[in-house]
């Protein structure tokens, strides 16, 4: 058995379909599925990956609001600079100005449309 | 670019063809056919899960997000293989540096002549020497052989259904 060759063969089988076009893809996809079924299958699973995807969002939103929130309680500097400098890059979130006011379901509307990996790097790293 | 961001970017419908289609080729040069009840998209699936979920972790990884779902799905059917025992051997006898190109040269030629006998003509033959030699990029192949890239393209997919009954045909090489 030569596993040089195996293994330059899965390279290269790896290299191609990494690449490889939507028509050559169909057409090999076509020769050993039931097409039917495995559009189904996809079909599931994109709403799944969509479902999961949401809910990821959703819970980092919470994780950063908690924090947020819990930062304006005690009047932790540098988490409140970072908000201030949210609402302060985007005009439309001016209304939330006011931080002592803020409740977690509006400090979720301020940073729902920001990178929520990079507010909680931040926010990790500044505690 | 964060994880939103990504799959937001990408055609996810051709990425689950592309790696399911990669997944069934893998099943089919390895000549694993009992998947334990499953379908090569469920292994497609349950990689973009874990992927969506963070426990493959692509925000710290060093590559494109595909080539990182490819590196994850490739990883996991590697994984499949090991617990279904049809790994590469490893145990193979310790020969020299010269011997080993010897036989390499050797098995080479089998691999080549079995191509050969399952209908490949000389641009698929060149195409798989250049794999050989660890050159896998269409384009370098095309300046190599000096051919334009769409026929290696073509030469590569039709040389893609070769291989994989090339493993069964010589399983004393392969």
């Amino acid at each position: 058995m030569s596993k040089r060759i195996n293994k330059n063969i899965d390279d290269a089988l790896f290299n191609f379909y990494l690449v490889a076009d939507k028509d050559t893809i169909s057409d090999l996809l076509a020769e050993d599925l039931d097409m039917a079924l495995y559009e189904k299958k996809k079909k599931n699973l994109r709403f799944k990956l969509k479902a999961e995807a949401n809910k990821q969002k959703y819970e980092s939103l919470l994780k950063a609001a908690a924090q947020f929130e819990e930062a304006i309680l005690k009047g932790v500097d540098k988490p409140i600079a970072i908000l201030k400098q949210i609402i302060y890059r985007n005009p439309s979130l001016a209304l939330y100005s006011k931080l002592d006011k803020l409740s977690k379901e509006d400090i979720m509307e301020i940073i729902k449309d920001g990178n929520l990996v990079d507010i909680l790097n931040q926010l990790e790293s500044k505690e | 670019m964060t994880l939103d961001e990504a799959l937001i970017s990408v055609d996810m419908d051709d990425i689950i063809d592309r790696m399911t289609a990669y997944a069934i080729s893998y099943f089919k040069y390895t000549g694993i056919k009992q998947l334990n009840g499953l379908e090569p998209v469920d292994f497609v699936a349950d990689v973009l899960m874990k992927v969506i979920a963070g426990v493959r972790d692509w925000q710290n990884a060093n590559c494109s997000f595909e080539e990182f779902l490819f590196g994850s799905l490739r990883s996991h059917l590697y994984n499949f293989n090991k617990g279904n025992k049809h790994v590469f051997v490893d145990d193979e006898p310790e020969v020299s540096d010269n011997n080993r190109d010897y036989e390499f040269e050797d098995q080479k030629n089998m691999v080549l002549a079995q191509l050969v006998e399952l209908g490949a003509d000389n641009c698929e033959i060149d195409v798989f020497k250049c794999w050989l030699d660890n050159m896998y990029k269409p384009a370098e192949i095309a300046e190599q052989l000096n051919v334009d890239v769409s026929t290696i393209n073509n030469a590569k997919k039709r040389l893609v259904r070769k291989l994989q009954n090339l493993r069964t045909k010589i399983p004393d090489i392969l």
